[in-house]
């Protein structure tokens, strides 16, 4: 019956990586459950998730340091599945850095430039170091190096080589928070530059939104979406999504009223759920960013109200969240609360302050519904 | 979605390197299984089995005509000889004139028919050393009619004259060395197995009864009924045993040998903790002194201790005689030869390792629980039994359990300062080198093993639970200064100190003086007190300078193979990402040396490398052995040392290894480098310091072993440490003490070299090292 599909035919994609139905198993526990990912030449894909989630076991998949129990693994329309580390030409950074200590900067860059001349050799590292901007420093030993110097020797020495395929495994998690920052940018202009496909294994959502073209977000060895950022943050495709990327209220068990209107405690609020999810006998959660909630005046007063109690004010600086609680129509606090961002300029302007009560306005156009009883399913998405 | 085909992935190829990696580790398991498992399973085959030597001779026509002699047979303690005396064939059995028909009875069956043996039948035989007959399966000897014998249905030519028959005798050995009589071996083996495994259980329950583990059934009496029964059959069996057996001076060994090492241990312990205590935790004078006094025994070969109490405690000893008369007062017979100076001895011997544990444990210790203990109002008393000593558990266990193993196998002191005393390690050299009784020699070997083999076992299961009670962020401890416990400490490791340079360097002395004692006692007869004429090593035996030399050959190479083998092994097992069963079994085989003594590595070698053939087990074939030709020869005395001190040298690389950031070989790797290049380029580099250890370790331990090499080393490969034994045993003992002066300077010289090249290279490295 399953007769092997000649490997050239399938691969009638323009994916320059391509990971295929990946599962792999630790004893009974699965750190990959049938993972699918298509990556596009030249494009810095992020795997973002909490810990645990698989990011790092499908980083070290792809890089053949672990050995799949199922799928496969294709490299510029070739099945690597079976080669060894050293035949998928790949560069690796990890958070450690894992310079060799006892080798001067230029010679860690050129470690892996054995097929070349030594004068090449040289000239190629020093070009590399040129790039992450560390040619001063080229006979120092990496211990004399800060941790951001350390970490772009790695970066300089993964690519002196021409990789097909650049790896970062967390590479800025053990750098303080300013380095950090400047690093990201250091890292993504580079890679835009050479042009090498990138994927990048990180917890840091600010580090994934912020460099990825696009995002693998993995949640228990599932593949939950993948799709740019501004997908991710503005049309998550499940609950986990849309909580673990930025901050997100979550109206829970939802009653649908029509194919327009769903009941909330004693609510009825206007929104779209997916035609596909509409029955009567099922709940939703409904989801909305901060941001977009708004206190109501008095244009709004139609639908989509909701009486809510302030209990709380953070000033955050460029804006202040407002935590409330929503109250019951006939006036007694609910167990749900919301999260609204507001400039602080408007927070005085309405004196807001604890205890008091006020109407907020939920945007239909930004009221997100996801069907709570269906399994989240995992992203089965090649869409680029 | 779509259903894709799930056809199970094909595993990944290792690869050249990965192949590589995959044959170097099988070839260090290997050597491992033929530097130690299958020398030790020889030991385990001697003695269980009795070796039967059967000698046939026979004359030739022309002799016949000349002579009465027709034919000769010995085996198994039997001679039959036959004649012929008028056309009649006699049998003398035994030198007795024996009818061929009366001589036959349920022990021998002799044949014979025209003047010839025909058939010889033997089914008992007289194990070596022993006097009572035992039996055995039957040993035919059978003349074939082309004119050649047949032993057991193999052909005996006609020239050969003795072949070596082996028969399986199972306890008999165990049940003669403990006097164990009237019992069957059925019974002995059942009786053992019912007092181990029911002591086995009595002792879990006992632990999960103090840990307050809940029981799975949860009714008192239950339990209590269980623990009545197992009680009841370990006492049962104990005294089955007890009744049928009789008093043996080999038994006795074991006696004395357990009663030594269980003194000793307590001793040492106890003196170890309150040193390593005094180093730790308090603020006494002279600590970096201390610690190197106390590691000075460890470059000694343990008769150097033995040879020093004979200077300060023997008959003619400085203390036994009051300083030779001078101070008469202060004479003091300690009656040193036995119990006595074997305990001392070996309190000097494992007080260093213990030491070490044990400072290495206090050390470690998180000074939170302190302030805790102290906040909670505790005292200090209260604070020593609720914090340090819990703290401080499993490491006291391991010095406890190392105490124990040292002492109890020590061949060295005992065999200077023992006199009458006889313990375990002495006698199987007495057993083997003495009477060439290997059988019984490798039985007592394996009595000795047993113990070891306990305290080794227990310890790694203890140990590894101890990884589960380190916590990551533990404030170090700083002691504070309080003068009157400082002062005390400083009392007591002076004293121990003192008491540890005087049993190093009494026999130093000892060995310029050129009479001892008379030289100080009678000045007028003999007026040249002090000489180096024992440094000659004229008119002794043992091989004098020859011997010394030999012994840094030996030493050298130990350091420079050791090192090599126990780092590379080290890194493979370590650095390796897959073939994790294989590193798995290969670490396993790393770790068993440890529980090793060198006796038996030495007894196990003797047999496992001069045994011609091995019988390939269910099938009838013999293979040669093809190990044989290292046998006398430097190569097996370097191999038996780099077993013998293979483990501990293999866990510093270890630990040295783990030091090093993980990713590199797989940096490496990815940039398709060779794990060889990043291996001598890298890896070699960053644990030079380890590496230098290792090499120091090697050295400085194969210089000072006595045990396993005392086995192996022949007149053409004398042993400084040997010539210790030899020349201490023909009553040399300044010679004896001189050599032992020779093995400690150049062991000192070593470690200050092997010191001076870390230190070398830590300046040379400053740069990639500094933080």
């Amino acid at each position: 019956m399953n007769k092997k599909i000649p490997k050239k035919s399938v691969t009638s994609t323009d994916f320059f990586l391509e990971v295929r139905n990946l599962t792999k198993r630790f004893g009974t526990f699965t750190a990959l459950d049938n993972v699918n990912i298509g990556v596009l030449p030249g494009e810095f894909v992020s795997i973002l998730g909490p810990s645990g989630c698989g990011k790092t076991t499908l980083l070290r998949v792809i890089a053949g340091l672990e050995q799949q129990n199922n799928g496969s693994i294709w490299i510029q329309g070739k099945d690597v599945s079976c080669e060894p580390v050293a035949n998928r030409h790949l560069g690796i950074v990890f958070q450690s850095y894992a310079l060799f200590p006892n080798i001067t900067i230029i010679n860690n860059v050129q470690y892996g430039l054995r097929q070349m001349t030594a004068p090449a050799r040289r000239e190629r590292a020093r070009e590399m170091l040129e790039l992450v901007g560390l040619t001063d420093q080229t006979d120092k030993y990496p211990a004399q190096l800060s941790g951001g110097q350390q970490q772009r020797v790695a970066l300089a020495r993964a690519l002196a080589p021409n990789p097909s395929l650049l790896l970062l495994d967390e590479p800025l998690s053990a750098l303080d928070a300013r380095v950090r920052t400047r690093l990201r940018g250091e890292i993504r202009s580079i890679q835009e530059k050479l042009g090498v496909t990138t994927i990048m294994v990180t917890h840091d959502q600010e580090e994934a939104l912020t460099m990825a073209d696009r995002i693998v977000v993995m949640d228990q060895g599932q593949l939950m979406q993948f799709a740019d950022p501004q997908q991710l943050y503005g049309a998550p495709a499940n609950t986990f999504v849309a909580g673990f990327i930025g901050t997100m209220n979550f109206l829970p068990d939802c009653r649908h009223q029509s194919t327009t209107a769903v009941r909330f405690l004693d609510y009825s609020l206007d929104t779209r759920p997916p035609e596909a999810l509409y029955s009567h006998d099922k709940t939703s959660t409904l989801a909305i960013r901060p941001e977009h909630v708004r206190i109501a005046d008095d244009q709004d007063r139609s639908s989509n109200i909701l009486r809510v109690r302030v209990e709380q004010i953070e000033f955050r600086g460029s804006v202040s969240r407002v935590m409330v609680r929503v109250l019951h129509l006939a006036g007694h606090p609910s167990a749900h609360q919301i999260e609204i961002d507001l400039q602080p300029k408007a927070v005085d302007q309405l004196k807001l302050d604890a205890h008091r009560d006020l109407d907020i306005y939920l945007p239909p156009k930004h009221l997100l519904a996801f069907p709570d009883s269906s399994a989240v399913t995992g992203g089965q998405s090649h869409a680029a | 979605m779509k259903p894709l085909v799930t056809e199970p992935t094909p595993r990944q190829r290792p690869g050249l390197q990965g192949w590589i990696r995959r044959l170097l580790i099988l070839l260090a398991c290997l050597w491992l299984a033929v530097g130690v498992l299958l020398p030790l399973a020889e030991v385990f085959e001697k003695a269980t089995t009795l070796e039967l030597q059967v000698a046939i001779d026979e004359p030739t026509e022309e002799q016949k005509t000349v002579d009465p002699f027709r034919g000769e047979i010995r085996t198994a303690g039997y001679s039959m000889v036959l004649l012929e005396e008028g056309g009649q064939a006699v049998l003398y059995l035994n030198n007795r004139r024996t009818d061929p028909v009366d001589a036959s009875d349920e022990h021998l069956q002799v044949r014979i028919s025209d003047t010839r043996f025909e058939q010889v039948v033997i089914s008992s035989a007289i194990p070596p050393g022993q006097t009572k007959r035992m039996p055995i399966k039957p040993v035919t000897i059978e003349r074939h009619s082309g004119g050649y014998w047949l032993i057991d249905g193999h052909p005996f030519p006609l020239g050969d004259s003795v072949r070596t028959v082996v028969r399986f005798i199972g306890f008999t050995n165990f049940m003669y060395y403990f006097g164990i009589q009237d019992l069957t071996q059925k019974q002995f083996v059942g009786a053992l197995f019912l007092i181990i495994a029911a002591g086995f259980l009595l002792i879990r329950m006992l632990v999960d009864f103090l840990r307050k583990k809940p029981a799975t059934v949860r009714t008192w009496y239950l339990p209590a009924a269980v623990a009545l029964l197992l009680g009841a059959q370990v006492i049962g069996s104990g005294q089955l045993l007890y009744s049928h057996s009789g008093h043996t001076n080999l038994a006795q060994s074991t006696w004395n040998s357990l009663l030594v090492a269980f003194t000793t241990t307590l001793i040492a312990v106890v003196l170890a903790f309150i040193y390593a205590y005094g180093l730790t935790r308090t603020k006494m004078a002279g600590k970096m002194l201390f610690r190197v006094v106390a590691m000075l025994p460890l470059f000694a070969p343990t008769m150097l201790y033995g040879l020093s109490l004979v200077y300060l405690f023997g008959n003619q000893g400085l203390v036994t005689t009051g300083f030779f008369g001078k101070v008469s007062w202060l004479a003091w017979d300690i009656n040193l030869y036995g119990f006595t100076g074997i305990v001392l001895a070996e309190i000097a011997f494992t007080f260093p390792p213990a030491m070490m544990i044990l400072s290495v444990a206090l050390a470690h210790t998180d000074a939170r629980l302190y302030e805790a203990s102290s906040s909670l109002g505790a005292g200090r008393i209260r604070t020593f039994f609720m914090v340090t000593l819990p703290g401080v558990k499993y490491g006291l266990l391991s010095a406890v359990f190392v105490c124990f193993t040292l002492s109890f196998t020590d061949f060295g002191a005992p065999k200077i300062v023992g006199g009458h005393f006889n313990v375990l390690a002495v006698d199987i050299y007495k057993q083997v080198v003495g009477q060439q009784n290997f059988g019984l020699g490798a039985t007592v070997s394996l009595i000795l093993l047993a113990p070891t083999l306990l305290a080794f076992v227990t310890d790694r299961i203890v140990q590894r639970r101890s990884h589960a009670a380190l916590t990551a962020r533990s404030v170090p401890l700083t002691p504070v200064s309080l003068p009157w416990r400082d002062r005390l400490y400083t009392l007591l490791c002076g004293l121990i100190a003192a008491a540890i340079l005087a049993i190093l360097f009494t026999a130093g002395i000892g060995s310029f003086v050129k009479i001892w004692p008379y030289g100080f006692s009678h000045p007028e007869i003999y007026p040249e007190l002090w000489t180096l004429s024992h440094y000659r090593f004229e008119g002794v035996g043992g091989g004098g300078f020859k011997a010394f030399f030999t012994s840094l050959r030996m030493a050298g190479y130990t350091a420079l193979f050791g090192t090599i083998i126990t780092f590379i092994s080290a890194y493979l097992i370590e650095k390796t990402r897959d073939a994790q069963k294989l590193r798995q079994s290969a670490y396993l085989l790393s770790i068993v040396p440890l529980a090793l003594p060198g006796l038996v590595i030495g007894i196990a070698y003797v047999f496992f490398f001069n045994k011609p053939t091995f019988s390939l087990p269910f099938i009838d074939l013999q293979i040669a052995n093809p190990f044989t030709f290292i046998y006398g020869t430097m190569a097996i005395l370097v191999l038996s040392n780099i077993v013998h001190f293979y483990t501990v040298s293999f866990l510093t690389a270890t630990t040295a290894l783990r030091q090093l950031d993980k990713e590199f070989e797989i940096v490496s790797e990815s940039m398709g480098v060779p794990f060889y290049r990043t291996f001598f380029r890298v890896t070699v580099p960053v644990c030079f310091p380890a590496i230098v250890e290792i090499a120091a370790y090697y050295f400085v331990s194969a210089m000072a072993t006595v045990s396993a090499v005392i086995f192996l080393y022949n007149s053409h490969l004398p042993l400084a440490s040997v010539a210790v034994v030899n020349m201490d045993d023909a009553g040399d003992t300044a010679a004896a003490a001189a050599m032992c002066m020779l093995i400690v300077v150049v062991n000192i010289l070593v470690r200050l070299g092997a010191e001076g090249v870390c230190w070398l290279f830590a300046g040379k490295t400053r740069q990639w090292r500094q933080k």
